[in-house]
């Protein structure tokens, strides 16, 4: 196999590992996002309840 | 007051992340060079680990849709849920990281072999899982919804993993007793299949770890969820 072809293949090779990081990485940021969002309106609304006690 | 530290949670997400970065190394500094592939079939490795994930994540679901029918009990629920979401992201990605190494062995990024089209299928049944239960207001009924879909959609899994027994498939089979043309790969030394075998049992082991640490995360979030609505309802009500 030639030198290009190896460097062609190393490029799938990168991206198919980049491919995991990234999906990775993508789905712990959103759920830090959903977690984040889903504390800030429990606040909110523990606030709403104390207050209607 | 102080959030109390999860330490189950940080242990596994150490762990996780100790495991990849091992895995990671096995793959590029370990395991052999396939003599036909070369450095193209360590996408294997990984490919391989984020399929087995996204098929435990299905039978994850099913067990848990079996076990809400029986109890109705909705922490079941909340396990098939955030099971499937997290199986169909591995899934996604078993799919491009297939893709990618397709392209400069078969030269095509997709084509409609068996076992290609079984995991197509496999993927859209569990993403209209998803879309199921978005598409649900009442939470019993969607729970109970789900929890059927969740056992009769089961059926594409074993499907997909004897598609490639049973159906003409260029897709190489790795538990088959497979032939030259079929999967076997050929090592530039003679310690080469254990090694590959090794590898690839740490990469399915790390990963089984990673989805233990996202499930425990997504349970965490949707349990977080139902006290939000709850809190809701009380002030409504």
């Amino acid at each position: 196999m030639s030198d290009w072809m190896n460097f062609k293949n190393a490029i799938f090779l990168v991206a198919a590992y980049g491919v995991f990081w990234l999906g990775t990485f993508l789905y712990v940021l959103t759920l830090n996002q959903r977690q984040r969002n889903l504390e800030k309106d429990l606040e909110a609304l523990e606030a709403l309840v104390e207050k209607d006690k | 007051m102080r959030p109390k530290i999860d330490v189950a949670g940080s242990v596994l997400t150490i762990a996780s992340a100790a495991l990849v970065v091992t895995a990671l190394a096995l793959v590029f500094l370990w395991a052999p060079r396939e003599i036909t592939m070369k450095e193209v079939q360590r996408i294997f490795y990984f490919h391989v680990a984020v399929d087995w994930v996204g098929f435990l994540a299905f039978f994850v679901t099913l067990v848990a849709s079996i076990a809400y029918l029986r109890t109705r009990d909705r922490k079941w629920d909340i396990l098939g849920a955030a099971s499937v979401e997290i199986g169909a992201l591995f899934l996604t990605m078993g799919a491009v990281t297939g893709s990618l190494w397709a392209r400069p062995v078969w030269n095509t990024w997709w084509t409609w072999d068996a076992r290609l089209t079984t995991v197509a299928i496999t993927w859209l049944v569990y993403l209209a899982y998803l879309m199921l239960r978005g598409a649900i207001d009442d939470p019993q009924r969607r729970a109970r919804f789900s929890a059927v879909y969740g056992i009769v959609s089961f059926v594409t899994v074993p499907l997909t993993f004897a598609s490639v027994f049973f159906l003409r498939t260029i897709h190489p089979a790795l538990f088959a007793a497979s032939t030259e043309a079929q999967g076997r790969m050929q090592f530039e030394t003679g310690l080469g299949s254990a090694r590959m075998g090794m590898t690839l049992m740490l990469c399915v082991i790390a990963f089984t770890v990673v989805y233990v640490a996202l499930l425990r995360s997504r349970i965490r979030l949707e349990q977080m969820a139902d006290r939000v609505a709850r809190l809701q309802q009380e002030i409504v009500g």
